[in-house]
């Protein structure tokens, strides 16, 4: 068993409002929520820090949006 | 993690399963960037490498008249041997060697998987190249200096070749 | 580093009929590396060697060897794995050899139109030992690592919240195997050309009640 940590988080009303709403969305528990925010920020840094490019590409007009990261 | 299975159901569905492969995964897929790993002879089993590099040729061939290069000179800047660059222009049997096409790509700020494709080098399935590689040298005339029509049709298969990669 | 074990079970040795015991450990650690390196790789080049000297090394001979992941540098895949939160491994260790490997991803996006955009586990690899598989040796030895590596990635997905969403392309050989007898979703082939297979929450909760 992974040993778990307990923190608190201060979010805003929005924050917290899209907090709720994804989780309902995506049927998480908001620790899961966040967790799966974790797992995706950190693939996408590591990418980003390999040297890569992360874009989001139109299915139909094969357009593609470059994800910016400001540095 | 805890499984929520029992051993004895496993067995059980192990013993009735049918006996076949289950694999899965991205090795299909994978197969056109093996062509480092894979044996020289299985490039000849891709059906279009022949015409893709004979487009190769002619391409590295406009492209170093685009340049105003003899063969001996890019030669020396890509540091490969002048014999291999006559061959790849002149001979669409002949099989480049992998880092001549590695510094051919990086001399000419070519993608080199754009360009180990198109060498015959990687195996691939890309039938976009295929076509586009077939056009380009069908259109591509062997003229001493480039026509701009020619030069026009270099450009764009260079773009195509940088976006395919993208 | 080596995993813990997540459980025992067995796999069916087809030469005896009867039942091995076998560890289900995650994450896959130096050992399984090893064992792919030392055992896997070398039968897989020794295949290959033996096909060029036949004259018969083709892409098509190579699927039918199943040698598609002969290339495969995966002592690099499981050691990303570690690293990343977004990746899990798991191994399934018989006889002290590594029989089977599994890497998945866990933040993937399920693509079936009742759970679309809905989190999943990802299968990004399920290989098993060059010796269980059929199309690689015609005396395979072990059956069985798919149905275990299978039931692992759905308790994962529950564990993780995803109500046992899972996702996988399957090799052609297994196709059928994902579409009749694990239930799952057949979504076409994709732009990986490889066939897309996904299992709803429905479809987890019928494969875990059969």
């Amino acid at each position: 068993m992974v040993e778990k940590r307990t923190m608190t988080l201060n979010l805003s009303t929005q924050e917290m409002d899209l907090v709720d709403r994804l989780a309902d969305e995506k049927g998480l528990s908001k620790t899961a929520l966040v967790r799966q925010a974790l797992r995706l920020y950190q693939s996408i840094t590591d990418r980003i820090d390999r040297g890569e490019k992360v874009f989001f590409e139109h299915p139909a007009t094969k357009e593609k949006a470059e994800l910016m990261v400001l540095s | 993690m805890e499984m929520l299975v029992s051993r004895d159901w496993l067995r059980r569905k192990i013993e009735s399963d049918p006996d076949t492969d289950n694999d899965a995964g991205w090795p299909i897929e994978a197969i056109e960037n093996i062509g480092m790993f894979l044996p020289s002879e299985l490039v000849s089993d891709a059906g279009n490498v022949v015409e893709l590099k004979h487009a190769f040729g002619v391409f590295i061939r406009q492209l170093r008249r685009r340049d105003q290069l003899s063969v001996e000179a890019l030669a020396e800047k890509a540091r490969v041997e002048a014999r291999e660059i006559r061959l790849i222009e002149l001979d669409p049997n002949y099989k480049p060697r992998p880092r001549t096409v590695h510094q051919l790509a990086e001399h000419f700020a070519m993608p080199p998987q754009a360009l180990m494709k198109l060498s015959g080098a990687t195996v691939t399935r890309d039938e976009a190249l295929q076509e586009e590689a077939q056009k380009f040298a069908a259109k591509s005339d062997d003229l001493s200096k480039l026509s701009r029509q020619e030069r026009q049709d270099l450009e764009g298969f260079v773009k195509f070749l940088v976006k395919s990669q993208k | 580093m080596s995993g813990s074990l997540i459980g025992t079970f067995d796999l069916l040795d087809r030469r005896t009929g009867k039942f091995v015991e076998a560890q289900l450990v995650s994450p896959a650690g130096s050992s399984n590396v090893a064992d792919i390196d030392g055992s896997w790789r070398p039968l897989m080049q020794a295949r290959i060697e033996q096909l060029r000297s036949e004259d018969r090394l083709t892409i098509g001979a190579l699927g039918e060897s199943e040698l598609q992941d002969a290339h495969w540098r995966w002592s690099e895949k499981i050691e990303m794995s570690s690293n990343r939160l977004d990746r899990q491994s798991f191994a399934i260790v018989t006889e002290g050899a590594t029989q089977g490997l599994m890497l998945v991803t866990t933040a993937g996006f399920a693509k079936e139109s009742s759970q679309h955009g809905k989190p999943l586990v990802m299968i990004d690899l399920l290989a098993t030992a060059p010796w269980n598989r059929r199309g690689f040796d015609a005396a395979p030895r072990f059956k069985g690592v798919g149905r275990i590596m299978m039931a692992a990635a759905i308790s994962l997905s529950v564990q993780e919240e995803f109500r046992g969403r899972v996702g996988l392309h399957a090799l052609p050989q297994a196709e059928a195997w994902y579409r009749d007898r694990v239930g799952m979703a057949d979504l076409g082939i994709d732009d990986t050309r490889m066939r897309y297979f996904e299992l709803t929450e429905d479809q987890a909760r019928a494969f875990l009640a059969q």
